[in-house]
């Protein structure tokens, strides 16, 4: 090991004037950049992507081959192949992004994040919102493709069907994110957070609606709520563009407003654990 | 400068630090020892904002750390190689210190260079050994150029050339009036550089003491005082010490006299007829306090 001339004699650095700290939008881009470097979310989410473009166009090719040609038809081609992009990028990026999370805690990253940055509650702030632009940036990015491949294949008839798609599926992603990543946050380990986002998303809703049919009816009806009010459910609603024609924006935003509601809720609890965590 | 005032931490029902306090001095370093599972590793943490302590205070020149915002150089923190991430790159982790801290980006590289990590800047840090991650952790500490320092710890794993590399920077951060705190196992390399010497058991703090030329000073809490006695008539001398309730052991050409200073020694001497060619009071090596405490924690068992 050399020490060399940009340090004084003995490899002690010259001393700098005290800087300010950096401000939270500042961190965020720090973070976002992060996220974007080796060691951040750039394979995986490069992996989700491709996963998820492949099931939006093979979406496609399936519909426009069963097609019969009419409007409903025309926009259910349009339509579907972007919701079922994502959707399916919106579930797997979050189930990425609770493992990277999860992983962070664990090995000592977030340990040395506080460190340098000791105002904890503008540091996660910061990565919340680093991790809900990655998504959007991300979703807008997948799923507009799928879009562009949609549109040129034959989808005119759907250009602001596909548009909407889009735009609510890219906003569901980032907010699956933001919920991915308070869920890693908040188990600490990553196999933990990916299970933990496993059960909660899709095994407990899925057992729930299956052992509905044998409750009874009032606890049965409470089950609906809470299967209707699960991520996955919202996710569902807040990406099918497929049915605004028909029965307007209502779910739409309905899926939009919950998931922004457990987005929000979690987050709050994650930035409180970790603002009293010990390392 | 570092002051921990009145630090009590607990686990469940388990007191890991009960009522630490000390000060580490601006200009000087301040060696930080103590036995496995004495307490070291709690106050380091909560000397750098990693965990809140249940009573009492530790500060950085003032400075609570916490919710409120400070100037990056306040201080440097090392406190283990296993906290750097292994998936990330050296210089991808780096460079992420350096935008949250709003370093430019040519800081990054000026890092590498310092710790000899250039070349291998863009391996991912699983693939490095023990001594390259140090190498990274301490460059990480350093990179805002603190006035302070917080190190547990930090020659594990470096080749002598590292050695006196972080030697040189934790000399260097105190030459320039900052406080090092430094915990380390390694007695040899604390007497080269420590200042001052606190240790730590138990969760308590059982000796303070100045260094000089690698000796503690002050050691009375350490143990009894010991004089190193050469004379012309050595069994005359010893005889007489002995007769005075001193303990006497021979030692090269002259003997080491426990539990009296130099000016007793010397007036039972010659008050009993005898002479000295050399009388010194034998200050403890840091090494020395470290075992004694340990030894007086095994009898006091026993």
């Amino acid at each position: 090991m050399t020490v060399r001339a940009n340090t004084r004699a003995g490899g002690v650095p010259a001393r700098a004037t005290s800087r300010p700290p950096v401000p939270v939008v500042g961190l965020g881009v720090a973070e976002c950049r992060r996220l974007a470097r080796q060691g951040g979310l750039r394979n995986a989410s490069l992996v989700v992507a491709v996963l998820a473009a492949a099931v939006g166009v093979a979406a496609f090719a399936v519909l426009r081959y069963l097609s019969s040609g009419d409007a409903a038809s025309a926009t259910v081609v349009a339509s579907v192949p972007v919701e079922a992009t994502s959707s399916s990028f919106a579930l797997l990026a979050a189930l990425v992004v609770a493992n990277w999370a999860g992983r962070d805690s664990q090995r000592g990253m977030l340990g040395v994040s506080v460190v340098v940055v000791p105002r904890r509650t503008a540091l996660v702030g910061a990565q919340l919102g680093a991790v809900a632009a990655y998504g959007l940036a991300t979703g807008v990015l997948v799923t507009g493709l799928v879009g562009v491949v949609v549109l040129a294949g034959g989808g005119g008839a759907g250009a602001a069907t596909v548009l909407g798609g889009v735009v609510a599926g890219s906003a569901a992603a980032a907010l699956m994110l933001v919920l991915g990543y308070s869920v890693g946050r908040l188990c600490g380990g990553p196999m933990v957070a990916v299970l933990a986002c496993l059960a909660w998303w899709m095994i407990i809703p899925l057992a729930s609606g299956l052992a509905s049919a044998l409750l009874p009816e009032v606890v049965a009806e409470a089950v609906a709520w809470f299967v209707d009010v699960s991520p996955v459910t919202l996710l569902s609603q807040a990406t099918t563009v497929s049915s605004v024609t028909a029965t307007g924006v209502g779910d739409l935003v309905t899926g939009l407003v919950g998931l922004l509601g457990w987005s929000a809720l979690l987050s709050a609890v994650a930035v409180r654990r970790v603002a009293v965590q010990s390392f | 400068m570092i002051e921990v005032t009145g630090l009590v931490k607990r686990f469940g029902s388990t007191t890991a630090v009960a009522g630490v306090s000390f000060t580490a001095r601006d200009g000087a370093v301040t060696g930080f020892i103590g036995p496995n599972g004495a307490g070291k590793s709690t106050v380091l943490k909560a000397v750098s904002g990693l965990l809140a302590p249940d009573e009492g205070t530790a500060t950085i020149d003032g400075h609570r750390l916490g919710a409120t915002a400070l100037p990056p150089d306040l201080r440097g923190v090392f406190l283990s190689a296993e906290w750097i991430p292994a998936h990330q790159t050296a210089r991808s982790f780096l460079t992420y210190l350096c935008q949250v801290q709003g370093l430019p980006a040519s800081r990054v590289d000026e890092v590498l260079r310092s710790v000899g990590l250039l070349a291998d800047a863009n391996r991912k840090i699983k693939g490095y050994s023990l001594g390259m991650r140090q190498r990274v952790g301490i460059g990480a500490a350093v990179m805002t150029q603190p006035r302070n320092l917080v190190l547990d710890e930090p020659i594990n794993g470096l080749d002598p050339e590292g050695i006196r590399w972080i030697r040189d920077v934790i000399r260097g951060v105190a030459d320039r009036g900052g406080a090092v705190l430094l915990s380390s196992h390694h007695m040899s390399e604390l007497s080269m550089v420590a200042d001052h010497v606190v240790m730590i058991d138990r969760g308590r703090i059982v000796h303070e003491g100045a260094v000089t030329d690698g000796r503690v000073q002050g050691s009375d809490a350490a143990g009894p005082r010991r004089v190193y006695v050469e004379s012309p008539d050595l069994g005359l001398a010893a005889r007489l010490l002995r007769a005075a309730d001193l303990e006497v052991r021979s030692l090269d050409r002259g003997a080491i006299v426990t539990g009296a200073g130099p000016e007793d020694v010397g007036r039972v001497v010659f008050s009993g007829g005898g002479s000295l060619s050399h009388l010194a009071e034998r200050a403890l090596s840091i090494e020395d306090v470290y075992f004694r405490r340990s030894l007086e924690d095994e009898e006091a068992v026993r």
